[in-house]
């Protein structure tokens, strides 16, 4: 026993030391490991905070020397948005009343690569066709009521528009599209109750291409109209069939082009067997979860419209995922072929279609949670 | 000065263990063999094709040094393989978050679009032991399991 005590009282100033060297060493430790969890936070990964637009509507105080903004563009000014209902985050997304939102965090690595597959495809082609690439901004960007701007889950979409252009090299046409969304951003240019832009909203980003190509767009005006009532979305199945959606559901307005005998046929790839769809479907009895499909007959592989009103022998190859969809109708007055590669289903090389077919032009129209997706920019990969 | 130098070694020894620790005492596996099991005693709703290398680092930046072998579903089903071995625990538990990044992204785009792909993603197998991440989307989660527990022992 003494023996004991004695062997305690003698080691107990050196296991006080150890103790005291380890306490020390572990601090230490914790203090370079803190620093290697904050470093990919410090990272681009994260847009810069001083881009962000300004809430009020008055838009970024140095919009004039964005490289987004072209010089002849006057300083934009913005409708206000209220933040009006309740609120409530799901899994990705947010509800303010009857709309949906989808949360959205840049990610820069995930950028950088979307960027230089798009790169990759536009040297492929350098000399011989167009590549043009658009970057859609989700309604949480634009239509977001003002006082939630900022808020964490809110990513800055103009910062992270400017940062995927800014990673295009020179042979790449970057048609900016978040001030243009912005200026008309209390129009009905997103769904409430899903994820997609309206094609009113697509008719916007048109208009832009339409700049960037240097051809007139057909005024809006000009095109028959279609509207199928009781559309209920994602974000509506999202919140758990929230009742506001449910008692509101969104409208899709359908713009048909202005040739009546312009077809669409569509399947797993051009040597597939091709059945006939339609450029505007009419989705009047669809379920109220499946009336997107009105446009281009939904998400397939690979697509083709054939136009003969045009005869120039003009064509191009529209790569997308579902936003897409309520864009390519306006182009489809423009060219006399069109391919539309939905890239996570179509098996092939871009580079490599473009070539065979001869096309004019490459446009890229992939929206920014997708240029975010480690899956979906994985898909492009696969396929540039 | 002996008790003094004893108490630094000490002091060294229970840092370098704890430098080292949460490992699977060092468990090598062959990942093409892991692979190549799972492919052929695991029920998948779509034929396996086996993935290039290059493309499983592309999706997911696995740390410098890690062997990789994996198979992707033929067509538009969620159904994959991948087996890493990484050059360490820690490297292993970057790999991991990547692949859970990846897994998530991937139920993002089945949530929109196919949702029955969703329920398959959430039910995935995803594990890390020591140095070693296994990713296996499949219709049998339980087989898979008790396959990958079989190599780590």
């Amino acid at each position: 026993m003494s023996r004991y005590r004695g062997r305690r009282s003698g080691t107990s100033p050196l296991m006080l030391l150890i103790a005291l060297v380890v306490a020390v060493a572990a601090v230490v430790l914790i203090i370079i490991n803190l620093g290697k969890n904050k470093a990919p936070a410090d990272d681009a990964d994260t847009p810069p905070t001083d881009n962000v637009t300004e809430p009020d509507g008055t838009g970024d105080a140095d919009g004039a020397d964005d490289p987004a903004v072209t010089p002849d563009d006057p300083a934009p000014t913005y409708q206000k948005i209220e933040l009006k209902g309740d609120e409530q985050q799901y899994d990705a997304v947010y509800r303010v009343g009857d709309t949906g939102y989808e949360m959205y965090s840049y990610v820069d690595s995930t950028a950088k690569k979307y960027a230089d597959n798009v790169n990759a495809v536009a040297d492929a082609l350098a000399g011989k066709a167009n590549v043009y690439m658009l970057p859609i901004p989700l309604s949480s960007g634009v239509s977001l009521p003002d006082a939630l701007y900022g808020k964490a889950v809110f990513d800055d979409q103009k910062a992270a528009e400017e940062k995927i252009i800014g990673y295009m090299n020179s042979s790449v046409k970057s048609v900016p599209l978040y001030d243009a969304l912005l200026a008309h951003r209390t129009e009905y240019i997103y769904f409430r109750t899903d994820h997609h832009w309206t094609a009113t909203g697509a008719y916007y980003a048109y208009e832009q291409f339409c700049k960037a190509k240097g051809i007139t767009p057909t005024p809006i005006s000009s095109y028959t109209v279609d509207e199928y009532d009781g559309f209920l979305g994602t974000f509506y199945r999202d919140s758990n069939q929230n009742a506001a959606m449910g008692a509101n559901p969104d409208k899709v307005i359908a713009y048909h082009p202005l040739s009546t005998e312009a077809t669409l046929d569509y399947g797993d790839g051009e040597n597939a067997n091709l059945t006939r769809g339609k450029i505007i479907y009419d989705e009047s009895t669809a379920p109220a979860s499946l009336k997107y499909g009105a446009f281009i007959t939904g998400d397939n592989a690979y697509s083709i419209i054939n136009n003969p009103d045009v005869t120039d022998g003009s064509s191009c190859i529209v790569v997308k995922e579902s936003f897409g969809n309520a864009f390519v109708p306006f182009l489809t007055d423009h060219y006399q072929t069109i391919y539309v590669l939905d890239y996570r289903y179509w098996k092939g090389s871009i580079s490599r279609f473009a070539q065979d077919k001869g096309v004019q032009d490459v446009l890229f129209v992939n929206n920014l949670s997708a240029i975010r997706s480690t899956a979906l920019v994985g898909y492009l990969h696969d396929v540039v | 000065m002996k008790k003094m130098l004893a108490a630094l070694l000490a002091a060294l020894m229970v840092l370098t263990l704890a430098a080292c620790g949460g490992g699977n005492g060092g468990k090598t596996v062959d990942v093409q063999k892991l692979a190549d099991d799972l492919k052929d005693n695991v029920p998948f709703s779509a034929a396996m094709i086996a993935a290039a290398v290059d493309d499983l680092n592309y999706k997911l930046d696995p740390p410098e040094g890690t062997a990789l072998a994996g198979y992707m579903a033929d067509g538009n089903a969620s159904d994959m393989i991948i087996v890493a071995q990484c050059a360490g625990d820690e490297d292993a538990k970057t790999l991991y978050a990547n692949v859970q990044t990846y897994l998530d992204d991937l139920k993002r785009e089945a949530n929109l679009y196919q949702p029955d792909e969703e329920a398959r993603l959430d039910g995935a197998l995803l594990r890390q032991s020591g140095a070693v991440v296994v990713l296996c989307v499949s219709d049998d989660t339980a087989a898979a399991t008790a396959i990958v527990e079989g190599y780590l022992k």
